[in-house]
């Protein structure tokens, strides 16, 4: 019987010993990462790669969607320093067995760079965290979450949301600058939406609640539009973005000129 | 005719459950004791504006730390923070907040010195209460935004920090001038469960990439707050890092500060594996 005991308990720490080496030890290969993963970026060009990139605020917004063997479409919308430029384009990537990971991506025109993104993947393969290694000279940082649902009825995007948006105003009116808002966002499953918000002008507070229209296409795209200010200040806002897990997040950045801010909608309940 | 009627019935019927289910998604209601517990934050932003005798304190401000509401209006606030890389312990354990139906939370507070400033903070919660976006909104002058996860667990040891994580963190570095600039890193750590770890990195002073490995040691606390203590260089050069902050979740994540001087630097140590099925993007 103590002999059982003993066996019994040498199984027992050689199965917590494992357990242990297992979380350190996990190995990932090419095909783990693979499926549409939607994106945010945002940081600076702190100079000039080319004529064609200027230095300044940076964000970029869209889809990374991997075979599985080692090649990447990307879909995405880029603001550089306030201009808003739609980039498609094809990477590849080497997954190591620590599940860190290399992309390579040929920028296309307006860009016309070609550039590096190293990063680590988290939370069983549905997270991503990309840092632009190359070329050098930026301060750029990106997010991947796993877009589960890949096809869109319309009602995924329903009910209430924390507002999360930031990054820079460009331009030389008063309210340039640093840039942030939170709030929430009620959308009504039909193509509507209020908003309730508090907005950062650098590091001036101002409520602004306002409503607008919303369309969610099959592929979960999302683009909100709204109409913010008054009178001569009024402004037309359009905001891309695409919802992932099940449209309980949305990854999004702003898509009117002068705008450099991207963030997210996060599902209340 | 008796199916035309039942079939109208029954079409108003579902029309009623599918629109009350749809209002429902929006008419959450909150109250205070929806907010209880711990919660692990962290964050980065900028005092733009300060009175003249606080013009030193400009620049980058980051921070991590907990809060702790009772779910009855209290919440005291153990916090660490770096004002423009100046260090210091920043613990409220006054602060009150009151919770909408709407689940948007004002906290009141004053700011711990060097500030001493009656402060407001305005927050909104998402993901059933386990998250929280907050902005600080009294007084003007700044950009602070803080990202909060709830903790989950209690009692920690060092186990409950242990296996692979993703490394991210951003922020400003001020001195020394040779480092200073915008400073980004990210890469992977593992910790043993024992109290070694180990961290291959890329890390990003001010637009120049450097990969950086390095390993050290760590320590957990019944609160479930880790420290990292680690050395690069040596000789002369060498320099001692620390890295601070309070585990969020199941210990699936931490949100972490550096603690040296000259460093306002804070973000996120993320689990590779077993975040148990929740979504904890971070900006």
């Amino acid at each position: 019987m103590t002999q059982l005991k003993q066996v019994a308990g040498f199984i027992g720490l050689f199965l917590l010993g494992s357990c242990w080496a297992a979380q350190g030890a996990i190995t990932c290969s090419t095909s783990d990462y693979h499926g549409t993963y939607a994106f945010m970026m945002n940081g600076a060009w702190l100079t000039s790669p080319a004529t064609s990139v200027p230095a300044g605020p940076f964000t970029m917004e869209g889809s990374f969607t991997s075979d599985g063997q080692g090649n990447v479409t990307v879909q995405s919308i880029v603001s550089l320093n306030g201009s808003i430029q739609s980039v498609d384009t094809k990477a590849t990537y080497t997954l190591n067995s620590n599940c860190t990971i290399s992309v390579l991506v040929n920028f296309p025109a307006p860009l016309g760079i070609a550039a590096t993104f190293q990063g680590v993947m988290s939370a069983d393969n549905r997270q991503m965290t990309l840092l632009l290694t190359n070329p050098a000279g930026t301060s750029i940082i990106g997010t991947h979450l796993k877009q589960f649902t890949e096809f869109c009825g319309g009602s995924e995007f329903n009910g209430a949301y924390a507002i999360d948006l930031g990054g820079t105003l460009l331009g030389s009116s008063a309210l340039a600058g640093k840039f942030h808002r939170i709030g929430r966002l009620v959308a009504d499953g039909s193509g509507n939406f209020t908003a309730t918000t508090l907005v950062n002008y650098a590091g001036q507070l101002t409520p602004e609640s306002f409503s607008g229209t919303y369309v969610l296409s099959g592929d979960c795209s999302l683009k909100l539009n709204y109409r913010s200010g008054s009178g001569s200040s009024a402004q037309s806002i359009a905001i891309s973005g695409l919802l992932v897990d099940g449209g309980s997040t949305v990854v999004m950045m702003i898509t009117t000129p002068g705008w450099a801010v991207s963030g997210t909608l996060k599902a209340q309940q | 005719m008796k199916r035309t009627a039942w079939g109208v019935f029954s079409c108003v019927a579902g029309l009623l459950f599918v629109g009350s289910q749809a209002r429902l998604t929006a008419a959450i209601t909150c109250t205070d004791a929806d907010y209880n517990g711990h919660y692990a934050f962290s964050s980065v932003g900028e005092l733009l504006q300060l009175p003249p005798a606080g013009a030193a304190l400009l620049g980058t401000i980051a921070q991590s730390g907990r809060f702790d509401p009772d779910g009855k209006g209290n919440v005291p606030i153990e916090t660490t923070v770096s004002y423009n890389g100046f260090i210091t312990t920043g613990n409220t354990p006054g602060a009150t907040y009151s919770v909408s139906p709407d689940c948007v939370i004002t906290f009141y507070l004053t700011l711990p010195f060097p500030l001493s400033v009656p402060s407001q903070f305005q927050g909104i919660l998402s993901r059933d209460d386990q998250q929280m976006v907050l902005m600080l909104t009294v007084p003007s002058g700044t950009v602070i935004i803080g990202q909060h996860i709830k903790q989950k667990i209690s009692f920690c040891g060092l186990q409950d920090f242990s296996g692979a994580y993703q490394v991210e963190l951003s922020g400003t570095i001020s001195a020394p001038a040779s480092l200073a600039g915008q400073f980004r890193r990210v890469g992977r750590l593992v910790a043993d469960g024992e109290g070694n770890f180990s961290a291959v990195t890329t890390a990003d002073y001010n637009g120049k990439i450097v990969p950086e490995i390095f390993q050290g040691t760590y320590t957990v606390n019944s609160e479930c707050f880790v420290t990292l203590t680690y050395t690069t260089g040596s000789g002369a050069s060498a320099q001692t890092f620390t890295i601070n902050g309070a585990l969020g979740g199941n210990g699936e994540i931490a949100m972490v500060l550096v603690l040296n001087s000259g460093w306002g630097v804070a973000g996120t140590l993320r689990a590779q594996q077993g975040a148990a099925g929740e979504q904890l993007e971070i900006r």
